[in-house]
């Protein structure tokens, strides 16, 4: 029992001594972490204050920065007006001076070029192209084409040539027969003079016959007078039918071979339109089929007529410039070919 | 009670110190992005008001030049339709 008060009273002066000391280190640790959690905020505050600002300083100078960017827009929208009112002016003088659409040709360009199956075709015909550019004999074959074109165009203006003599002569001919026609006189002199010779002939018989047969033959003289008279007679009713039927006939000849001369012409002389600056084979083609073979024919055609013409032949040529075609035909009618050549030289190829 | 003092004074004076530092550091640092933002937007400014006159100058002188080659070529069109 002893000891254990003794223990009761140690462990009170323990605890006496004890206690204070410890209340006291709590309480600084406490003091500390709260000076700490103070601090931290603080921080956390200013923190914050800051970003704030930082903020307020970003949207103040996104105002500042609106003029410029409103300047910005409005220089690179007021310089794409004007491009664009540029283009536009451009693109209409452009149809002015050259007479076709071509936005409609960019449109029917971009359309074919699109499409695969042109696109297919257009490259195997490149291929092809390729292969038989590459090929020796179509070299040769080309050579020869154009040889033999060579050739053909001689010998076409040789029989050309030819033809225009023949028609020249028939035509000389034509004219003599209508001079020959328009002389009736003579012939019927001629046949009143043949008559007189014979009438003279007849007389001078019947004169011998008169002087070794007078008087047996008296009644004979008569009959013999009647009979040349009768023959006079005759030969003049026949000679008026002939120079007739002649005139008749001349003119007949001469209309015929006027026809003929002139469709022979017409049949044999075919011009080269091609020389014409804007006609290629294909116009050429096509002038043809509708009677315009020649420049005079070309030249005769009226605007209006070529235009249908060409709006005839398909859409490709409805646009075609015309305006000098007229001027050209007429050119290469006056002075031929070479002319022609000369006259697009100088002013279409310049 | 003289050292619970201390402590508590070294704690609030490094915080107040250091968050002192870091406001007048950022209040510096936003005057100065601040001038140099406005200078910036000032100079742009200048150098678009420069460059849109001499885009529209230009303009001017494209214009004129295509006038004066579509003048030319409808001349040389109106010889060769006279011949």
């Amino acid at each position: 029992m002893a000891t254990t008060a003794k223990a009761k009273k140690v462990t009170k002066k323990v605890t006496k001594k004890v206690t204070p000391k410890v209340s006291n280190k709590t309480s600084t640790v406490s003091k500390v972490n709260k000076g700490l959690v103070n601090a931290s905020m603080e921080a956390i505050n200013t923190t914050v204050e800051n970003g704030e600002k930082w903020q307020k300083l970003a949207s103040k100078l996104m105002k500042k920065s609106e003029p410029v960017r409103t300047k910005q827009m409005n220089m690179v929208f007021e310089t794409a007006t004007a491009v664009k009112s540029q283009v536009n002016s451009g693109a209409e003088r452009m149809m002015d001076l050259v007479g076709y659409d071509a936005s409609v040709i960019d449109k029917a360009m971009n359309f074919a070029k699109k499409n695969p199956v042109s696109k297919k075709v257009m490259d195997v015909a490149g291929d092809i192209a390729d292969k038989v550019q590459k090929n020796p004999m179509v070299k040769k074959v080309e050579k020869t084409t154009e040889d033999i074109k060579k050739m053909s165009v001689a010998k076409f203006n040789d029989v050309k040539e030819d033809v225009l003599e023949q028609a020249q002569k028939i035509l000389h001919k034509g004219e003599e027969l209508v001079e020959e026609a328009k002389t009736p006189k003579k012939t019927t002199k001629q046949v009143k003079a043949k008559g007189a010779a014979k009438v003279k002939t007849a007389k001078k018989t019947t004169a011998k016959k008169a002087t070794t047969v007078r008087k047996t033959t008296a009644k004979k003289v008569a009959a013999v007078k009647a009979t040349a008279e009768a023959t006079v007679k005759e030969i003049k009713n026949e000679g008026t039918e002939k120079v007739a039927d002649v005139i008749i006939a001349g003119k007949q000849k001469i209309a015929a071979v006027k026809k003929e001369t002139i469709k022979a012409i017409k049949d044999t002389a075919q011009d080269d339109l091609k020389i014409i600056h804007g006609i290629g084979p294909k116009l050429e083609g096509v002038f043809n089929k509708n009677g315009i073979k020649t420049y005079a024919d070309l030249a005769k055609v009226e605007s209006t007529k070529i235009e249908e013409i060409l709006a005839e032949a398909g859409p490709i040529f409805k646009n075609t410039n015309t305006t000098d075609w007229k001027k050209q035909a007429e050119v290469g009618a006056e002075g031929g070919a070479d002319a022609l050549k000369t006259w697009v030289a100088r002013y279409r190829t310049a | 009670m003289a050292t619970k003092k201390a402590n508590k004074s070294i704690v609030e004076m490094a915080t107040s110190t250091v968050l002192g530092v870091a406001t007048k550091a950022n209040n510096i640092a936003l005057d100065t992005t601040e001038k140099a933002f406005t200078k910036s937007f000032s100079i742009a400014e200048k150098c678009i008001g420069f460059s849109s006159s001499i885009v529209k100058r230009s303009l001017q002188i494209s214009a004129s030049q295509q006038d004066l080659v579509f003048d030319v070529l409808e001349s040389v069109k109106k010889k060769i339709v006279r011949k």
